[in-house]
């Protein structure tokens, strides 16, 4: 992240710090954090997320001292060799939390009957997903986090969610400024009028929208 | 406070939980908690980077501004 800020030009840095409006409106439209609505407050989220390994590659990793932290896990649940092969994570959900709780379990109980995979509440990453295996893991879950202030006690990884929300804007940012020296380079096709077209990284664009899961949602 | 999964061995309290399944696999939990990044906390976050960013850059990289006729948004 640092490295991303450090190599843009003086000048984009100078607007971000001021709070330039069409620099503004360049970040906006090209994170995925949503724009809270009036009287809103960020939501809160406790997340699950759901792998398989084999013993071997565990194994092989902490006798070679890689699996030190769970950055190992974090990395491993989503690397593209192993979910090549069928490993790594297999569906993850998140629940909203309410002044730090988790919502009632009868209600979570209810959205699995009826097989959502969307709400505000609970959400999957999968649209059919293995509701005996979510059920089973939500069941787990509640019952470890039952005790007063267990939540709390989860990992709070927000300060991780945020830096990698706010990375997409600088590599729209770079994007930018290689396509305008690009066009400078081939000839001086003017200056550009308005923020080019295409600069937003696919799949993120767009002010306002709804929060969008990264990488399992919990990366 | 360590939280206890039943059924699931802690690797790392609180974040990482897992338990044999069969004789070759490990399932694994990994349990977070955020809140929600929003529009105005990247932002925030931006425009608290950016001063040690731009100290940074004029060490490091001399010269690498973009002139501010070059950029966008002041051609509107």
């Amino acid at each position: 992240m640092e490295q991303l800020l450090i190599g843009l030009p003086d000048q984009i840095l100078r607007d971000i710090q001021k709070g330039d409006e069409g620099c503004l409106k360049f970040i906006w439209s090209n994170t995925p954090a949503p724009r809270l609505r009036e009287g809103e407050t960020s939501s809160v989220y406790c997340a699950v997320s759901y792998g398989q390994f084999p013993i071997q590659l565990i194994t092989e990793n902490e006798e070679k001292g890689g699996v030190k932290d769970a950055g190992w896990y974090d990395i491993a649940l989503v690397h593209p060799k192993l979910q090549q092969d069928g490993f790594g994570e297999q569906w993850n959900f998140r629940l909203l939390l309410e002044e730090g709780a988790l919502p009632a379990q009868d209600l979570i109980e209810t959205l699995l009957g009826q097989r959502v995979h969307g709400s505000r509440v609970f959400d999957v990453s999968k649209i059919r997903y293995p509701v005996e295996e979510v059920r089973a893991v939500i069941e787990v879950l509640y019952q470890g986090l039952s005790v007063d202030g267990s939540v709390q006690e989860v990992e709070d990884v927000s300060q991780r969610m945020l830096e990698d929300a706010a990375i997409i804007p600088m590599v729209a940012f770079h994007k930018m400024i290689k396509e305008i020296s690009a066009r400078q380079a081939a000839g001086g096709a003017g200056l550009v009028r308005g923020i080019p077209s295409g600069m937003g990284v696919p799949g993120f664009g767009g002010n306002g929208g709804p929060g969008r899961r990264n990488g399992g949602g919990m990366n | 406070m360590t939280i206890e999964l039943q059924g699931f061995e802690a690797i790392f309290g609180n974040q990482v939980y897992g338990r044999a399944r069969g004789e070759d696999l490990v399932e694994v939990l990994r349990l977070k908690r955020y809140t929600s990044p929003t529009e105005d906390a990247v932002v925030s976050y931006l425009q608290q980077k950016a001063p040690d960013a731009l100290a940074a850059s004029a060490v490091l990289i001399p010269g690498s501004s973009l002139q501010k006729e070059k950029v966008p948004w002041n051609n509107c």
